[in-house]
């Protein structure tokens, strides 16, 4: 079997070179070139026969990603590993959704990265664990973010409050919870509106965008 | 005589007539002038006895008159019990305007130190003002209890400093990993060499890298709090925008021009972050165009496919290095140098992008923000056909 053929994509020189000597050191790895922008690297992949891409997420005016869709649409077969010094959970799907093999993370040990090379072209897949775990939050914001813009029960007893003229003290002893509670519904009830007073929310609810008060 | 007499009977009758009319019509005008000053009265007492917020009047030694109901909700009094007290107990400011004072016109307000009955002390927002009366001079004030509003504003700042700060320190740290793993790599190629083989520096060296990189490397683990981002107007956040900027401009001579269009979906951020984005950008184009023969600032938005487009152009002399324009620490950059670099970290805190339009003349940034409940805009921005403006459809 030849030796993997290897594309290395970022925009830090220093760390391109010295990526490059290092990879240059395994016996079955052959860095083919060194880019620092996407269209240096689509030319490349073009031209040359590549394996792996080992990718930079953040290429400072542009994006990894933009790369992989870009290379996959010009007929790229190989497969492609970012290496990144940090991505969103976002991102990551997004690479990974994209077709990317892995992601591995600058601040591991060098030595790591040739055995997730080695480990993606025997048709594996390498995430870091911290990406992983990344991902598995977002789960949780995207249900944060699907909020429901319509009023639960108690948003709508604190809303009422609010109308009246009540303090959160007054609130709560009406509906019969503490303060903090009260509180927390007003938080709910600013995260929902994208306020930040309860002026600016009672503006809001007045304009309809939280539905009638009932 | 006998016509005289029923000349003057005639005209007896007729003045009599025309007075009784007169006062009739008097009358009638009295009672409208009546009804329409009772409904003034009434409209007026409902207005004092449903307000919000707390009204009172006071006699020249701040001996309270009269008082809403309002008022004896704020200052934690029974009914009835506020007249005859002095409101220096409760609002002492309002109790320290001089009584020769009252006097001179008064139409203004303040922010002070508030009492209830009970001793609890409340943030009041007074405005107030002085009339005269045949008794003498009076002082009339409306009170509003602010702390809700300090405690909101107060803790929502923590908030946003706190997320800033977060921004911030991942960016940073986004940095420091960049560079550290470019050392580690070159540490890692001099063991393999043996080169340095047993130099202690160069063993304390590799170690400090490695700390640096778990220093650096914490933020990672820590970018699952709750986002602060929500759906927010944008049109809302570009009238603070305006507030803010116009006086400045106009000051400096900057005309600024809007072009805002009617019905903009919402989008997601953060109203406060993108604020401070938008003045970051504008008051870049403020200094930009001190010199500028032609001094504006265009400000647009415009909704694109799951995106919000929001672009400032000034016709200022433009950017000279652009790669390098959202590196962090710029030389020859007039404060930190930090500013692009926190801006766009912030817009992608909330999944936006911003970018540099070189096609455009002058200077022009663009904002593009995700509309809210789109959870695709990232995948076809990322995605996309590898330019960084293949999201907005123009």
């Amino acid at each position: 079997m030849g030796r993997i053929r290897l594309l290395l994509i970022d925009d830090h020189i220093l760390f391109r070179d010295g990526l490059s000597r290092l990879l240059a050191l395994e016996p079955d790895l052959e860095v083919v070139a060194g880019c620092g922008t996407v269209a240096e690297a689509l030319e490349t992949v073009g031209r040359e026969r590549v394996d792996i891409v080992l990718l930079d997420y953040d290429l400072g005016e542009d994006h990894g990603s933009h790369f992989v869709s870009a290379a996959r649409r010009a007929g790229y077969t190989g497969k492609v590993l970012m290496v990144t010094a940090g991505m969103s959970a976002k991102e990551s799907s997004t690479a990974l959704h994209l077709g990317a093999s892995g992601i591995f993370l600058k601040h591991n040990s060098p030595g790591t990265l040739a055995k997730a090379v080695r480990l993606i072209m025997s048709g594996e897949i390498w995430v870091d664990p911290k990406v992983i775990q990344l991902m598995a939050d977002r789960v949780d914001q995207q249900e944060d973010e699907r909020v429901s813009p319509l009023l639960t029960e108690r948003e709508q007893q604190v809303l009422r409050g609010i109308f009246e003229g009540l303090t959160n003290k007054e609130i709560g002893a009406q509906l019969g919870v503490t303060d903090g509670a009260v509180k927390a519904t007003l938080q709910q009830l600013f995260q929902k509106t994208g306020v930040r007073t309860r002026s600016q929310l009672v503006r809001i609810a007045l304009e309809g965008s939280l539905g009638p008060p009932r | 005589m006998v016509f005289a007499a029923l000349v003057g009977c005639g005209l007896f009758a007729y003045e009599v007539t025309r007075r009784s009319r007169r006062e009739a019509a008097d009358r009638r005008r009295v009672e409208l002038e009546v009804t329409a000053r009772r409904e003034a009265e009434e409209q007026l007492e409902f207005l004092i006895e449903s307000s919000p917020a707390a009204i009172l009047t006071m006699s020249a030694d701040f001996l309270v008159l009269r008082a809403n109901p309002a008022a004896y909700r704020l200052l934690g009094l029974r009914q009835g019990e506020l007249p005859g007290k002095s409101i220096r107990k409760y609002i002492p400011a309002l109790g320290r305007v001089c009584p020769s004072e009252l006097r001179q016109a008064f139409r203004t307000e303040m922010q002070c130190r508030g009492e209830r009955d009970n001793g609890e002390v409340f943030l009041a927002n007074v405005f107030f003002s002085t009339y005269n009366t045949a008794a003498g001079p009076r002082l009339a004030a409306m009170v509003v209890d602010a702390s809700e509003e300090l405690r909101d504003r107060e803790e929502s700042n923590l908030e946003q400093l706190l997320a800033g700060s977060r921004i911030l320190v991942g960016a940073v740290s986004h940095e420091v990993r960049n560079v550290c793993g470019a050392i580690a790599i070159m540490h890692e190629n001099l063991v393999r060499s043996g080169v340095l083989s047993g130099n202690q520096d160069f063993e304390g060296l590799g170690a400090l890298v490695e700390t640096l990189n778990r220093i650096a490397s914490m933020e990672l683990t820590q970018s699952s709090s709750r986002p602060q981002a929500g759906a927010i107007d944008l049109s809302e956040a570009l009238d603070d925008l305006r507030i803010v900027l116009e006086p400045c401009c106009h000051e400096a001579d900057i005309a600024v021009r809007w072009d805002i269009p009617g019905g903009l979906p919402p989008v997601w951020a953060d109203r406060h972050r993108l604020l401070q984005v938008l003045l970051n950008l504008t008051k870049n184009s403020e200094r930009a165009l001190r010199d500028a023969e032609v001094k504006r600032i265009d400000i647009s938005a415009s909704a694109g496919k799951g995106v919000v487009s929001v672009r400032v152009t000034d016709t200022g002399p433009g950017i000279g290095s652009v790669p390098k324009l959202f590196q962090p620490f710029q030389q020859g950059a007039e404060s930190t140098g930090l500013g692009l670099y926190l801006s766009r970290a912030f817009v992608r805190s909330f999944r936006g992008e911003l970018r540099h339009d070189p096609s455009m003349p002058g200077c022009s940034f663009v904002i593009e923000l995700a509309v809210a409940g789109n959870d695709e805009l990232h995948h076809e921005r990322v995605g996309g056909n590898g330019t960084n403006t293949a999201v907005v459809d123009r």
